[in-house]
C-alpha cells in the first residue's frame, strides 16, 4: 500500500461520529476550548466579598469605605459590629477581605497622631489575594495622598503645592499587551494546546502497537509507508482541529491573534508534528495499548505546568528548568501566547526549528523501532 | 438473599491484593506513588515560592543625585534586581517589548527638578503583560516601593518648606497607615497555593486507574466462586483493598508534604484531613467502579479518566475561584468530587480549619454511598451476565 492509500484507509475507518479520531482529536479539544473559555469568561476577579468594621463612623472613615464600595474589585457585603464579628465572617469564608477602621480614626488624623487601618486578606486562594492586594494598594494610596494633601495644606503649604509635597514622586504603571490582566488571554491558548496534547496522547499511542497483531495484512507494505501513513492520519486532523480551536478562542472568547495567521498555523502544525511523532515512538515501543494510554498520567499535568505557561521558568531551580525544556509545550505555548498578545515572538524560529528537528528525529526513531519489532514478529511467525 | 461464609469474601480480597502486589504491579505503583510523585514534582517546580529579583531595566534620563538614589532604592527592593547596562529610549522599548520577564522604569529628564520644586515627578513603570505572575508581583512591589520613596521625599520637602520636624512632617505626609494582615498564605507562596492540589488530582487518577484494572484487566476476569455471593459484600470485598491502600497513599502524601517540603500540617488538623480524604477516596473508588462496569475495555476507561483530569482540576476552584465562574460552569464544577476536596484541603492546611470541612466530607460520603450501591449493582449485572455465558458454554 502507498502512503496515500494508508492515509485514506485510516480516515475511512474513522469516519463514524463516535470513532476515536473524531472524539479524541476533534470533540475533546473543542470541548476543552469551550469549557475553559467559559470558566475564565469573567476574565478578572471582581466583587470580592468584603466585610467592614468601622469603629469611627466619621466622614473620613466613610470616604474610605465609599472608595472600596465604588471599586469594581470589592463588594462590601457585611458591616460588622465588632472585631470578633469581622473575624467570624472572615473565618466562615463569607468574606475574603476585612477592613478595620479604629475608633477616633479621623480625630487622630486631624491631630497628626499616627493611626492605622487594618486590612485582613484571606489569601488561601492567591487569585483573590493578589487581586485584592493590588486593588487595595491603589485605593489606600489615593486615601493617603488625599489626607496628606489636606494636612500639608493646613500646615502652611500653598494649595497648589500641597499635592506634590504630599506625593512628590508619582508612578504610572503601563502593562503592555494584556493591560487588564485578562486570564483568558493569559491561559486559554495554552490550555487548548494542552487539550490537543491530551487528545493526541489518547489517540496516537494505539496506532502502531495495534498493527503488530496484523503482520500478515501489512506483509506487502514498507515500514516507511505504514509509519508515515499513520502519522499523517493523526497529524492532519489534529492540525485542523487545533486551528479550529484557536479560531473559536479568537472569535468567541476574544483572545487576540495579533501575529500573521500563517505564523500561528505553522507553529501549531509543528507542535502537532513533534507531539504525534513522540506518541508514535511510544506506540511502536509498547505492544499493549492500555499501557501506552496510561503513560500520559505522568505527563498531562507536568507537561502543562512545567512548560512555563503559568510559573515562569526563570524562577525555578536547574532541575525543574531542565525538565521544563523537555516538554514539547514549552516550545509552543509560550511563543503562541507571544504571537497572540505581542504580535511576534522573539523565539519563534528557534522553537519552530527545534520542534521540526526533534519531531523528525522522533519519527525516524518510531520507524526504526516499528521496523525492528515488526521483523521480530515476522520471524516468530 | 444468599449469605456465605466470610472466607469467600476474604478470598476475593486476597485475590485483589495478589493482583495489586504481584500479578499487576502497575496498580500499586499508580495507586501508591501517583500523588506523592506529583507532590514532589510540583513542589520542586514551585520551590522558590515567590517571584523575587525580577530583572529591572532603568532608563535614567535625569542622572541626578535623586534619580541615582531612586535607582538604588529599586536595587534595595528584594523583588527587583537592576540590570546595569547603558541604554537609550529605543533599546529600552525594544528590550521591554521583547523580554517577557523584565520590568522597566523610565525616570524623566526633569525628575529632580520636578520633585524638589513642588511639582510632582512622574516615574513610568512598564512591563510586558503576558505572564500574570510577573505582572502582579511587579505591580504590587512597584507601587509599594515608589510609595515608600515618595513618602521619604515628601517628608523632606515638608521639613524644608514649612519648617516642621521630621516626625511631624512624616505624620502629615502619611497621616494613615494601612496594615496588611495576610491570612492563609502569608508569603503568597505558590508552592503552598498549587502543589498539594495537583497531588490530589494525581491521587484521584491513581485510584481510577487501579480500580479500572480491578474490573477490566483481562487476565484477572471474574471467578466462578463470585457468582453466588451477596452482591453488596462481593463488590465491597473487591473494592476495599484499593480503598485501604489509597488511604495509606494519602497518609504518605501528607507525610512527604510535612517532612520533605515543610507544609504546615499540624497534628490537630489530621482528623479533618483524614475525614475528607477518606470520603474522597471512597467516592472516587466507587465512581471508578461505576464507569468500569459501564465501559467495555480498560483502554476506554483510561481514556475517559485521563480526559477528565485537567477539567476536574481547573473546575475545582483550586486556581480560578468558583465565585469567578459563570453559573453553568459553577454548577458543572459542583458535579466533580475534586471540587469538594481541593479548596477545603488547602484551607485546612493553610488556615488550620475549614468551615466547609464537615459539610463537604458529608456530601462526598453520601454521594459515595449512593455510588457504592450503583457500582455494586452494575457489577452484579456483569457477574450475572458472566454466569449466563458460562452456563451457555
Amino acid at each position: 500500500m502507498t502512503v496515500l492509500q494508508i492515509l485514506k484507509a485510516e480516515i475511512k475507518s474513522q469516519k463514524k461520529w463516535k470513532s476515536p479520531l473524531f472524539l479524541l482529536l476533534f470533540i475533546l479539544p473543542i470541548f476543552y476550548t469551550f469549557l475553559f473559555g467559559f470558566t475564565y469568561y469573567k476574565n478578572v476577579v471582581n466583587h470580592i466579598p468584603t466585610v467592614i468594621f468601622d469603629e469611627d463612623n466619621s466622614y473620613i472613615s466613610r470616604q474610605i469605605i465609599t472608595a472600596y464600595d465604588d471599586s469594581d474589585r470589592f463588594e462590601i457585603l457585611f458591616h460588622a459590629q465588632s472585631f470578633e464579628e469581622l473575624q467570624n465572617i472572615m473565618g466562615k469564608g463569607d468574606a475574603y477581605i476585612g477592613i478595620y477602621i479604629p475608633p477616633q480614626f479621623s480625630r487622630d488624623i486631624k491631630r497628626g497622631i499616627p493611626t492605622t487601618v487594618g486590612m485582613m486578606i484571606n489569601s488561601t486562594n492567591m487569585v483573590f489575594g493578589n487581586s485584592a492586594i493590588t486593588a487595595s494598594q491603589e485605593i489606600n494610596m489615593s486615601a493617603i495622598i488625599k489626607g496628606g494633601q489636606k494636612l500639608t495644606e493646613a500646615a502652611g503649604q500653598p494649595t497648589a503645592e500641597a499635592l506634590s509635597t504630599a506625593y512628590p514622586i508619582q508612578v504610572k504603571i503601563r502593562i503592555l499587551n494584556n493591560p487588564t490582566n485578562n486570564y483568558t488571554n493569559f491561559l486559554l491558548l495554552g490550555l487548548i494546546a494542552n487539550g490537543m496534547q491530551i487528545g493526541i496522547l489518547l489517540f496516537a499511542p494505539s496506532m502502531l502497537c495495534a498493527e503488530y497483531k496484523r503482520i500478515k495484512f501489512w506483509s506487502h507494505t514498507r515500514t516507511f509507508n505504514i509509519v508515515l501513513g499513520k502519522f499523517l492520519a493523526c497529524w492532519l486532523p489534529a492540525t485542523i482541529s487545533i486551528c479550529l480551536c484557536e479560531t473559536f478562542a479568537h472569535f468567541i472568547f476574544d483572545v487576540p491573534l495579533r501575529a500573521p495567521i500563517w505564523q500561528i498555523i505553522i507553529l501549531s502544525s509543528a507542535f502537532i508534528f513533534i507531539f504525534t511523532s513522540l506518541c508514535l515512538v511510544f506506540s511502536a515501543t509498547f505492544t499493549n495499548p492500555v499501557n501506552v494510554a496510561q503513560l500520559p498520567l505522568g505527563y498531562i499535568m507536568p507537561g502543562l505546568l512545567y512548560s512555563g505557561l503559568t510559573w515562569p521558568l526563570g524562577w525555578v531551580d536547574s532541575v525543574p528548568a531542565f525538565l521544563g525544556k523537555l516538554m514539547p509545550l514549552y516550545y509552543f505555548a509560550i511563543p503562541l501566547r507571544a504571537l497572540s498578545l505581542q504580535g511576534f515572538s522573539p523565539d519563534y524560529f528557534v522553537c519552530l526549528r527545534k520542534m521540526l528537528g526533534v519531531g523528525t528525529v522522533l519519527l525516524i526513531v518510531a520507524g526504526f523501532i516499528f521496523h525492528y519489532k515488526r521483523n521480530s514478529y515476522i520471524c516468530e511467525q | 438473599m444468599h449469605c456465605y461464609g466470610i472466607q469467600r469474601y476474604l478470598q476475593i480480597m486476597k485475590r485483589e491484593f495478589l493482583f495489586l502486589f504481584k500479578f499487576d504491579i502497575r496498580r500499586i505503583v499508580v495507586l501508591f506513588c501517583a500523588a506523592s510523585a506529583y507532590l514532589i514534582l510540583f513542589s520542586l517546580l514551585y520551590q522558590q515560592g515567590t517571584v523575587e529579583k525580577i530583572p529591572a531595566l532603568v532608563l535614567d534620563q535625569n542622572n541626578s543625585a535623586l534619580s541615582r538614589e531612586f535607582v538604588q532604592y529599586i536595587e534595595d527592593n528584594e523583588k527587583f534586581h537592576v540590570i546595569a547596562e547603558p541604554i537609550n529610549l529605543e533599546t529600552f522599548q525594544n528590550k521591554i517589548s521583547r523580554d517577557r520577564e523584565l520590568v522597566g522604569f523610565i525616570i524623566p529628564p526633569d525628575f529632580n527638578m520636578e520633585a524638589e520644586s513642588g511639582r510632582s515627578a512622574k516615574v513610568l513603570m512598564v512591563m510586558e503583560g503576558s505572564n500574570l505572575i510577573i505582572t502582579s508581583t511587579s505591580a504590587i512591589a512597584g507601587l509599594e516601593m515608589i510609595r515608600g520613596f515618595s513618602n521619604e521625599k515628601g517628608v523632606k520637602l515638608l521639613e524644608k518648606n514649612v519648617s516642621l520636624s521630621a516626625l511631624q512632617a512624616a505624620q502629615k505626609i502619611r497621616p494613615v497607615d494601612f496594615n496588611y494582615r495576610i491570612i492563609g498564605n502569608k508569603n503568597l507562596n505558590y508552592m503552598y497555593f498549587l502543589a498539594l492540589g495537583l497531588s490530589l488530582a494525581a491521587f484521584q487518577q491513581g485510584i481510577f486507574i487501579a480500580i479500572a484494572a480491578a474490573f477490566l484487566y483481562k487476565p484477572q476476569g471474574i471467578m466462578n466462586n463470585e457468582i453466588k455471593l451477596n452482591w453488596l459484600a462481593r463488590y465491597a470485598a473487591k473494592i476495599l483493598p484499593y480503598f485501604f491502600i489509597s488511604l495509606v497513599a494519602y497518609a504518605t502524601n501528607l507525610f512527604v508534604a510535612k517532612y520533605v517540603f515543610a507544609y504546615p500540617i499540624k497534628k490537630d488538623i489530621l482528623l479533618d484531613l483524614f475525614a475528607i480524604g477518606a470520603a474522597f477516596a471512597f467516592i472516587i473508588a466507587n465512581i471508578g467502579g461505576i464507569v468500569a462496569n459501564l465501559v467495555h475495555s480498560e483502554l476506554t476507561f483510561t481514556r475517559i479518566s485521563l480526559a477528565y483530569v485537567v477539567p476536574a482540576f481547573i473546575l475545582s476552584g483550586y486556581t480560578w475561584p468558583l465565585e469567578g465562574m459563570i453559573k453553568p460552569i459553577y454548577w458543572l464544577a459542583q458535579l466533580s468530587p475534586l471540587t469538594y476536596l481541593a479548596n477545603t484541603f488547602r484551607e485546612i492546611i493553610l488556615l488550620g480549619y475549614s468551615i466547609n470541612s464537615f459539610h463537604n466530607s458529608l456530601i462526598l460520603l453520601i454521594a459515595g454511598i449512593i455510588a457504592f450501591f450503583l457500582a455494586a449493582h452494575l457489577y452484579d449485572l456483569r457477574v450475572k451476565s458472566f454466569a449466563r455465558s458460562n452456563a451457555c458454554n
